[in-house]
């Protein structure tokens, strides 16, 4: 009982710490009056002018608009990914075929790819969708890919002997031995993906977090920035914790790590 | 001796997979497929892919190409170097000490949740339109996966060789150079092999959304705004073959560094 | 001798029977075991280009139902030798003849059990067992119902939701040999099952071994190091000399099941064996 108090008690100190004490060395950096009011606003005034955006529904508008773009983009690019990595993984001949073009395609810098993706697509949602896509893919891949290759070949015996058709072989052999490779690339890719959604609005976008807080820096008004900030942090920070959660729900048959 | 003998195999295994690529003839057969099909549409939008290459020389006559590649490069090098280091120091200092850990580790756990992208306004408020703004947000790229893995490599060295040292009797400075420092390099190479390429995806970043400046942001920038497909292609390649080049280097300079590693490939 | 013999009326099947007719319906589950035919089996590796013999000349004939053990020092083959017949290892010299047909591949006919139990870490002693029938189609109830016989013919009644994790060696090894027998294979193959667990369970394992063969009427042939082990289970011995793994000599131990384990002939066969060995190091 007692025990369980105590480990609630450090979980809840180990979150909160971190923002907590990033809020008073803010307060602390404010109050000593080195930094004018353009440059650092105090905690409070941030809070204040993020309920506001939360009354007035702007707020929520922007989050919806980067959120739903990640959820699509993320789906694309991370379903395109796992596909991909299982195939080449598995496939010694589209390996040799396609194994080059992955390699060389990986090397540009996602963010690299926007001025082109704009001309051919327009700066329209499907030219953000498929940036974020673009940015989720490549994680996702490789991970997967890397899983694939690490299945040991002693369970591939297994599948052979008991003559396992490829789908059988996918479903109840590659996929799970290689489960805890493509969940860090789903984490991976979630959070490119969340990145990238700030990029691609910075390019061009009329809705967004990301453009709610361009449009914020050219009106010099830095405690809408600084809401940006925090909340793309916050927000970052929750995806990842809940693809974490996944992935401890998911290795229950793995003893536990002492 | 073993090195080279190493290194000469290794030309050999690349030249002997080029060789079996087949992966060559379907880029080759793609990039044709391009040509083809811009010749036989018309549609101006879409460029051959043979213009990149006088896209490039058209680039090179008018001096811009190298001094936007050098702008770039310049970029990265101070970028990444205070990035890294700052990262290095902290990371070390984390590891090491207990006390640093838990006080300065809750901060940069809650500030390294924010993406780069999103510091991109704000450092631009808050160092305005010049070189200033860029090198930051490149340092603070770089320094994140340096910090976090000379952290983790730090922390991570076996109790049994501290151990080692305690009865040797090493004195603090040996204990650093001789056993935590060799453990942890590992782990601190990893972080400066993804420090390296975050900094170059912030460069490019930051030559897009902040200030215009020369580099090689500023070419992909000048094709979108000119619609020329031929010029954006160009950038694209430059930052993907010296972001695949920068790689490289860090590799080839952790299998030397490594080599006791067995497992090492 | 035994196997020429055996060679001269056993059937040539043409030399390309694919193992789907080699492993046809009608016969797949069938109670009745097949006879094994080696014929100048041979398997070489290529290590930088040099030719490296594994095995050599290798002919054998196992009767249907018959125990068969194979004994050898470590690295003589005897495991390239099960993966041969089990058909993992397709590129090999000679031939194989399971009831007179070629082997060309995996069959679920014969049956193959590893040192390491190789359960799936993710799935539990149930489904583990179930991954058996993943290429056949087969009645739920009915599925339900062969796991359940098995899992009680190797006493693992009871631990169905078990993680292999939970489980022991020697309890991992019994869920092995249950997933390798729901199949009903005519042939079991046996790589050193017994190699991985500790000597108590080891010798309790054999008699399990022992009662599973008489109840099953099953082939079972097995690879193992341990000569008191071949000896105590083995209808015939054949005894593998190394670096190529070559047959020496084939023993035929005429004693009925179950056997003491301190008989005399035992006694002497052991050191007839062990002196044929000893002149390998």
């Amino acid at each position: 009982m007692f025990g369980i108090i105590r480990k609630i008690g450090t979980v809840a100190l180990r979150l909160l710490a971190p923002p907590l004490l990033l809020i008073a060395v803010w307060e602390a950096l404010c109050r000593s009056g080195r930094f004018p009011d353009a440059v650092l606003v105090p905690p409070e005034q941030v809070y204040l002018t993020f309920i506001g955006l939360v009354q007035d529904g702007e707020l929520w508008d922007n989050l919806k608009a980067s959120g739903s773009r990640v959820l699509i983009g993320f789906a694309i690019g991370g379903g395109a990914g796992l596909v991909t990595g299982i195939a080449l993984g598995l496939s010694r001949t589209l390996e040799r075929y396609l194994g080059l073009s992955f390699t060389v395609l990986r090397q540009v810098p996602f963010i690299a790819w926007g001025p082109l993706l704009i001309i051919v697509m327009g700066i329209g949602e499907g030219f953000k969708i498929a940036i974020i896509a673009n940015a989720a893919f490549f994680p996702m891949a490789l991970n997967t890919l890397d899983g694939v290759r690490n299945v040991p070949r002693n369970y591939r015996d297994v599948a052979a002997i008991f003559q396992f058709s490829r789908w059988s072989l996918i479903r109840r052999l590659i996929v799970p031995a290689s489960l805890p490779f493509i969940l860090t690339g789903l984490r991976l890719a979630l959070s490119r993906s969340w990145m990238m959604v700030v990029g691609a609005e910075l390019f061009a976008s009329t809705i967004g977090i990301g453009h709610m807080m361009d449009w914020a820096r050219e009106m010099f008004q830095i405690d809408v920035v600084m809401v940006g900030v925090l909340l793309t942090g916050i927000v970052g920070f929750l995806l990842d914790q809940s693809l974490r959660l996944i992935e401890a729900r998911f290795s229950t048959w793995k003893p536990r790590a002492a | 001796m073993a090195s080279r003998f190493s290194i000469l195999s290794k030309f050999h295994a690349v030249a002997r997979q080029l060789a079996q690529q087949r992966g060559l003839l379907v880029i080759l057969a793609l990039l044709l497929a391009w040509e083809a099909a811009v010749r036989l549409s018309d549609n101006p939008a879409l460029v051959p892919f043979s213009r990149v290459f006088a896209a490039a020389a058209d680039a090179y006559r008018e001096g811009d190409l190298v001094n936007n590649y050098l702008a770039s490069l310049a970029r990265v090098a101070v970028g990444f170097a205070a990035g890294a280091a700052a990262g290095l120091v902290l990371g070390a200092l984390l590891g090491v000490f207990r006390i640093v850990d838990l006080v300065l580790g809750p901060l940069l756990t809650a500030l390294r949740q924010i993406p780069i992208f999103g510091l991109v306004p704000l450092l631009g408020l808050w160092f305005g339109i010049g070189e200033q703004a860029k090198i930051v947000l490149i340092a603070l790229a770089a320094f994140y996966p340096v910090l976090l893995n000379t952290h983790e490599g730090f922390r991570g060295v076996p109790r049994n060789y501290r151990e080692v040292a305690t009865i040797l009797m090493f004195s603090r400075p040996q204990l650093l150079r001789r056993v935590l420092v060799p453990c942890a390099l590992p782990s601190i190479l990893t972080g400066l092999k993804h420090g390296l390429s975050f900094a170059w995806i912030a460069v490019v970043a930051a030559e897009l959304f902040m200030a215009a400046a020369p580099g090689l942001g500023n070419i992909l920038q000048a094709g979108r705004e000119q619609f020329r497909i031929d010029t954006v292609l160009l950038g694209i390649v430059l930052i993907g073959g010296t972001g695949a080049l920068m790689n490289y280097g860090v590799t080839l300079l952790e299998q030397r560094a490594l080599r006791w590693r067995p497992a090492f490939v | 001798m035994h196997s020429v013999v055996k060679l001269a009326d056993a059937k040539r099947s043409p030399k390309w029977t694919d193992s789907q007719t080699e492993s046809g319906s009608d016969r797949r589950f069938s109670q009745h075991a097949s006879d094994l035919v080696l014929r100048q089996v041979a398997k070489a590796y290529r290590i930088d280009g040099k030719r490296l013999p594994v095995l050599e000349d290798i002919n054998l004939t196992v009767e249907p139902g018959q125990f068969v053990t194979i004994v050898g020092a470590s690295g003589c083959g005897k495991s390239t030798l099960l993966r041969l017949i089990s058909g993992l290892e397709r590129d090999f010299d000679g031939e194989i003849l399971v009831s007179g047909r070629n082997v060309t591949g995996p069959s679920l006919n014969r049956g193959l059990i590893f040192q390491d139990h190789r359960l799936f870490p993710w799935l539990n002693v149930e489904d583990n067992v179930a991954l058996a029938f993943e290429s056949r189609r087969i009645d739920p109830a009915d599925k339900r119902r062969i796991i359940q016989e098995h899992l009680k013919l190797v006493g693992l009644t009871g631990f169905e939701k078990a993680f292999p994790y939970q489980l022991s060696g020697g309890m991992a090894q019994r869920a092995a040999i249950a997933r390798a027998l729901v199949n009903e294979p005519e042939i079991l193959l046996l790589d050193e099952p017994l190699g991985a667990v500790d000597a108590l369970t080891r010798l309790y394992l054999q008699n399990e071994l022992q009662r599973i063969w008489t109840q099953k009427g099953v082939t079972m042939i097995m690879v193992t190091h341990d000569i008191d082990e071949a000896l105590f289970l083995g209808d015939r011995v054949v005894v593998l000399q190394s670096r190529p793994g070559r047959v020496r000599r084939i023993i035929d131990v005429d004693l009925p099941h179950p056997r003491d384990r301190e008989d005399r002939q035992i006694a002497r066969l052991k050191k007839e064996i062990l002196a044929d060995l000893a002149g390998e190091h």
